[in-house]
């Protein structure tokens, strides 16, 4: 005991000697000058994600029609409860009603209620881009909204087939990521894969109906 | 009380310079950090108002490398010493585990140095803490004021008013030209060492 | 009042475990969990950076105390939300305990929203461990 005790005193008093040994100062070699600190290299892994769609404060698609759906995604980042989830639900469900006819809008929403949903009875649990690719669809949405007059039918179907296709990337990371989940989430997961893929076969039906009757409509007039 | 990480093997001790505002803490830390730089590769933070007064207090890390297979990480502190601050005073003695006072040799300065060294005592006893029981080290500073026929506390007078019941080793110093600044550091961190010592071995 | 925390290597790596699949997984730079000394007590990071951990514990115990005296001073207990928000990188810091405080650095790509989903979710598991 006492033999430790003496070689933890030696050892320290021999290290403070060799630390503030002011003798020797000279040999040291010159001290980092403080800009080399500074400007050392910050090794930050670069956003690799388009960053242009999220909505932001200072721009914001979609204008007067999507103020109230923006502000709600904004005070998601901010803080995601109850209440916000429930008001921001309300709000499609309202566009919903208002736009019943724009059929594009419609389904963009549709994508909206998805994952609004999605993220509502999962919170925490949710999977960790949820938020962002609200902010996608979102963002898209109100390009569409902005666009509205400038782009043909089949401009915002193709515009729409890429949203829904990240969407459906997005669907597979969450039946992906619950496949190694416990028993317990992963039979929240299927009621949410199910609800989700019943709005996809909905959409693919309404697009399906809709290439035909386009397809239909380009023919040349039979007489 | 020091942090041991029982993972890294690392112990984390806190040691407080603590006196009256003007008396010289943030200048020892200071010269510790200016003179030793290259060779403890730390930086030093201070938050500091207007006019150079310490706000919150100044932080000096410095890593002393591994002793007994424990790699030792001492922070250094110094409060705040204008009397308005002492909810500053008392948050940076959180889990403190040594102390040096720095005390002003300054004759004028003769009745601040015993009103902040019963502020400390105070602010100990907020935590249940004894001073009697705390490694401690008392610099008197400034000496080198005595050739610029400034008038000086006594050694004795000094030891006097505030060493003489708890009797912990003392240095004349100054934190200026730098004498007995490492000696001080030296002496602070040796004793408070020596105090975790039952603690790290047990471990 | 004692303050330091006399954690052993099981009940820390059982930490580290949270932290790391709870914040480091969603994205998160660099969490500390410190005491109010300004001790760190875990340090994890993403691998990416080198912050100066030590005096930011420093710090961040500096200002939480300090912050939480403005709370006082208004008559609060204690502002359920304290963040910085960076041009980059932003800092959240959330109390685990009345000693411990969860520091976490995260960049853009997080959102604060989520992030205190998951900060809290965090410090449920840590409570839980220590019963
Ligand atoms: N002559 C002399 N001046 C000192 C000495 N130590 C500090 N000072 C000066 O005293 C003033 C206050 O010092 P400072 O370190 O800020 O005191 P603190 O309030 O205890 O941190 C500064 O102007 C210092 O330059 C010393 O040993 N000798
Ligand atoms: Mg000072």
């Amino acid at each position: 005991m006492t033999d430790k005790e003496d070689a933890l005193s030696t050892a320290l008093d021999q290290r403070l000697d060799d630390l503030f040994d002011e003798g020797n100062l000279d040999v040291e070699e010159p001290k980092p000058s403080v800009s080399e600190k500074s400007s050392a290299p910050k090794d930050k892994p670069q956003n690799s994600r388009p960053n242009n769609f999220k909505a932001t404060e200072s721009q914001q698609p979609g204008g007067e029609v999507m103020r109230g759906l923006n502000a709600l995604l904004l005070s998601m980042e901010w803080e995601i409860d109850d209440s916000v989830m429930s008001k921001y639900l309300a709000e499609i469900q309202r566009l919903q009603e208002l736009h019943k006819d724009d059929m594009f809008f419609i389904n963009f929403t549709k994508m909206l209620e998805s994952i609004g949903l999605y993220l509502k009875r999962h919170k925490v649990h949710a999977h960790q881009d949820t938020l962002k690719i609200l902010q996608e669809i979102q963002a898209g949405l109100g390009l569409l909204v902005d666009m509205q007059d400038s782009l043909s039918d089949k401009e915002k179907k193709i515009y729409f087939n890429q949203t829904y296709e990240r969407f459906q990337v997005f669907r597979k990371q969450i039946t992906g990521k619950s496949a190694d989940v416990t028993k317990a989430s992963l039979n929240k997961n299927t009621e949410l894969v199910t609800l989700i893929r019943g709005i996809v076969r909905k959409e693919l039906a309404m697009l399906r109906k809709e290439l035909l009757e386009e397809l239909r409509s380009a023919q040349p007039k039979q007489p | 009380m020091a942090l041991i990480n029982p993972k890294k093997k690392e112990v984390q001790v806190k040691i407080v310079y603590y006196g009256p505002g003007r008396g010289g803490k943030t200048t020892n830390l200071e010269y510790i950090n200016q003179k030793f730089k290259s060779r403890i590769k730390a930086e030093m933070v201070t938050v500091k108002t207007y006019g150079d007064r310490t706000l919150f207090f100044d932080f000096l890390p410095l890593d002393i490398g591994s002793i007994n297979g424990y790699d030792i990480k001492i922070q250094f502190y110094t409060v705040p010493g204008q009397v308005k601050y002492n909810a500053t005073r008392k948050l940076v003695l959180r889990g403190v585990d040594g102390i040096v006072f720095v005390a002003d040799s300054m004759g004028l300065r003769r009745e601040m140095n015993i009103r902040s060294l019963q502020n400390l005592e105070e602010n100990l006893r907020s935590f249940n803490k004894d001073l009697s029981r705390i490694p401690l080290v008392f610099q008197y500073n400034k000496r080198d004021l005595a050739a610029h026929n400034i008038a000086l506390l006594p050694l004795e007078t000094m030891q006097q008013d505030l060493n003489a019941k708890l009797n912990a080793p003392y240095l004349e110093a100054s934190a200026i030209t730098g004498d007995n600044v490492a000696l001080t550091m030296k002496k602070i961190i040796s004793i408070t060492i020596g105090s975790l010592k039952k603690k790290l071995e047990e471990k | 009042m004692e303050f330091t925390l006399d954690l052993d290597r099981q009940q820390i790596e059982k930490i580290e475990k949270i932290l790391d699949e709870e914040l480091i997984e969603l994205g998160v730079i660099n969490v500390i969990l410190l005491d109010l000394a300004g001790n760190v007590i875990i340090n994890l990071d993403n691998g990416s950076t080198q912050h100066d951990v030590y005096s930011l514990a420093a710090l961040a115990a500096g200002n939480f105390g300090a912050v939480s005296a403005m709370a006082n001073l208004i008559g609060e207990q204690e502002f359920s939300l304290l963040f910085h928000k960076g041009e980059t990188d932003s800092i959240h810091f959330s109390k685990v305990t009345d000693d411990l405080l969860l520091l976490s650095i995260f960049g853009k790509e997080v959102s604060l929203g989520f992030l205190r989903l998951k900060v809290s979710e965090a410090v449920r598991k840590i409570e839980s461990l220590f019963g």
